[in-house]
């Protein structure tokens, strides 16, 4: 629809238009909380517009649609995976098929309107804030941290808001953000600049009722790469806490790439039978446990296939996961990726408390 | 005593000879394949055993500090950037929406899994300015006579190389060949002017091949598309905001 409003007449020969999209279909395998096996094929066709309006004005749009099919349609989890709705005001979000063996549904991932001006960019609706360095995990971003055992880990939902960024010069900007979610809005500042032969921010955040001042950098040491977060806030939920992220990370002439991260999380729990659980399933909060530490290792086999290994440790519970996998490039525009999410631990520690995870993903760009 | 004397002279570097000393001809070619700016776009075919894939971009260069490049297709790679700023570099990945420090041990391995690697692409290091040059011999090469110079590096300069042999066209210091050698004097790549073309009022090379030694049926071709010198390049081309700002038909 939006591409015959803005494609007609004369509009469209004043305005660029970039059209590109591409498919993903994601086959994996494990076992419910529940304990019921089951297998999901994931497809979704997303479809990316972006369009220069005039010299100062753009928008873009990635829509998608997805198709599930397998047997964790018909297991007892499926409803609240079908009911989920992440926390934005407007996703489209609609089923268009619901049956025990197909379910179909439409959802926008990216909606924004850009504009540009000397003095910066404001960036109006569903977008990604891309805080912090860590590359496992975030603590001072407060809108889109990652969820590094997510299945896709490269998927974040975004959020509805408005952003301003100022240039302060060539490496450094003033970033100021308003988020307004269903039931929490955030107002967030972030100074990042330049020193040296560092990266570096200064954050503030005002999330809900609970404010946070963050700090990051990304640096080297000799030939390796550093990197760190650390994050201080003042909850209402639980005590002030601090939240401290460090790593590093080294390409090898032979293209093997190391990246290790540690994470010490205030907001968690030492003992696994203090674990919240609601607060983690609602999204509330994104890790169980006080420390964790992470391994990752690639390296191209070939100029078509590369492997790597990530392996994630929680320090606490002494659980872990392993997620091994290969990934192969069939042509310039088209990958497939298959691996494992191997978990190990006791049952009531937060890995333990998984099932293995096998699966395929074939992704298509055109 | 004349025979001494030719002698003694002889002993000196063959820099004395020449017009111009060994740096100055490489100057002279940085400078004509460079320009104090260049803008245009390249055409990068990385072909292997396996498949042959090719990438478009965008490239911007403003002195040897300032380096742009934009990837417009295919679609798998669309959006990806690359600034370099003085000897530091950043890439924008448009998947996961976020600009990445590129530490130093990156920049040698391989840019999208050509044989050029991030080094070579944005020019991190300097041919010029990074090493200490010496005109060894003339040749003949691809038909031209050719100065062939050894470049051996600075100490502490930021490269990996332990020489580079390069090979200029004698009539106007045109390159033709690189050979790149590691510290143990081990041949690792080698860079070959294909085609030589007039591009924006210049003769450069437009087409060229780098190919790493060890990988046999496999090579990148770099081809100059467009190219425009000493154009007017804005600064703000060179920051992190144009780095992560993807304009539909940059």
């Amino acid at each position: 629809m939006l591409v015959l409003v803005l494609g007609s007449g004369s509009f469209a020969s004043a305005v660029n238009f970039e059209l590109a999209s591409n498919y993903k279909n994601l086959y994996s395998i494990s076992k419910t909380v529940q304990g019921e096996n089951y297998n999901l094929d994931l497809n979704r066709f997303r479809l990316q517009i972006r369009s220069q309006i005039l010299d100062n004005l753009s928008w873009e749009t990635q829509y998608d649609m997805e198709w599930y099919i397998g047997s964790f349609l018909r297991t007892l989890a499926f409803p609240a995976f079908k009911n989920y709705r992440p926390p934005t005001n407007f996703d489209l979000i609609s089923p268009l098929i619901d049956t025990e063996n197909l379910y179909a549904r439409q959802k926008l991932y990216r909606f924004y309107l850009n504009i540009s001006t000397p003095a910066g960019d404001v960036k109006l609706g569903r977008q990604k804030i891309p805080w912090g360095t860590g590359k496992v995990w975030n603590p001072t971003d407060p809108f889109n941290p990652i969820a590094y055992t997510s299945l896709e880990r490269e998927e974040r939902a975004g959020v509805d808001a408005i952003s301003y960024e100022m240039p302060l010069s060539a490496l450094s900007s003033l970033n100021l953000v308003y988020s307004q979610r269903p039931s929490l809005s955030t107002w967030g500042g972030r100074l990042h600049t330049h020193i040296g032969a560092t990266d570096c921010s200064l954050l503030g955040v005002k999330n809900g009722e609970n404010y946070m001042l963050g700090f990051d950098f990304a640096g080297q040491i000799l030939s390796a790469g550093i990197h760190g977060e650390a994050a201080f806030t003042r909850s209402v939920m639980d005590a002030d806490y601090a939240q401290v992220v460090i790593g590093c990370d080294y390409t090898f002439p032979n293209s093997l790439y190391c990246l290790m991260e540690l994470y010490h999380n205030g907001q968690g729990k030492s003992n696994s039978a203090e674990y919240q659980w609601n607060r983690w399933l609602s999204g509330e909060i994104t890790n169980l446990a006080k420390n964790y530490g992470f391994l990752g290792v690639t390296y191209e086999l070939s100029s078509r296939i590369k492997g790597g290994s990530y392996y994630l440790y929680n320090l606490d519970d002494n659980s872990s996961f392993w997620n091994p996998f290969v990934e192969y490039s069939l042509t310039e525009n088209a990958s497939g990726l298959v691996g494992g999410y191997l978990v190990n631990g006791k049952s009531n520690s937060e890995f333990g408390s998984f099932s293995n995870n096998y699966y395929l993903q074939l992704r298509w760009f055109f | 005593m004349k025979r001494i004397a030719i002698f003694l002279l002889l002993l000196f570097s063959l820099d004395s000879v020449f017009a111009l000393t060994a740096y100055e001809m490489v100057k002279k070619s940085e400078n004509l394949v460079r320009g104090n700016t260049n803008q245009g776009i390249l055409e990068m075919t990385i072909t292997t055993p396996y498949f042959t894939r090719t990438l478009k971009m965008h490239i911007w260069n403003k002195g040897l500090k300032k380096t742009f490049v934009r990837i417009f297709s295919p679609a798998k790679e669309a959006g990806i950037g690359s600034l370099k700023m003085g000897d530091e570099m950043w890439n924008y990945l448009p998947a996961i929406e976020k600009i990445i420090k590129i530490p130093p041990s990156m920049m040698m391995s391989a840019w999208m899994g050509s044989d050029f690697s991030n080094d070579d692409v944005v020019k991190e290091s300097s041919i010029v300015e990074d090493y200490n040059h010496r005109i060894l011999t003339e040749e003949r090469l691809s038909g031209y006579d050719a100065y062939k110079i050894e470049c051996i590096p600075k100490e502490n300069a930021p490269v990996v190389w332990g020489k580079i042999y390069f090979w200029l066209r004698k009539s106007d210091h045109l390159p033709l060949k690189q050979e790149y050698y590691d510290e143990k004097g081990k041949l690792i790549k080698v860079l070959e002017s294909i085609e030589v073309g007039s591009m924006g009022g210049r003769v450069i090379p437009i087409l060229s091949e780098m190919r790493t030694i060890g990988k046999e049926n496999s090579k990148t071709t770099l081809r100059v598309r467009e190219m425009s010198f000493d154009v007017s390049i804005a600064d703000s081309v060179f920051t992190l905001r144009h780095l992560q700002t993807l304009r539909a038909k940059e």
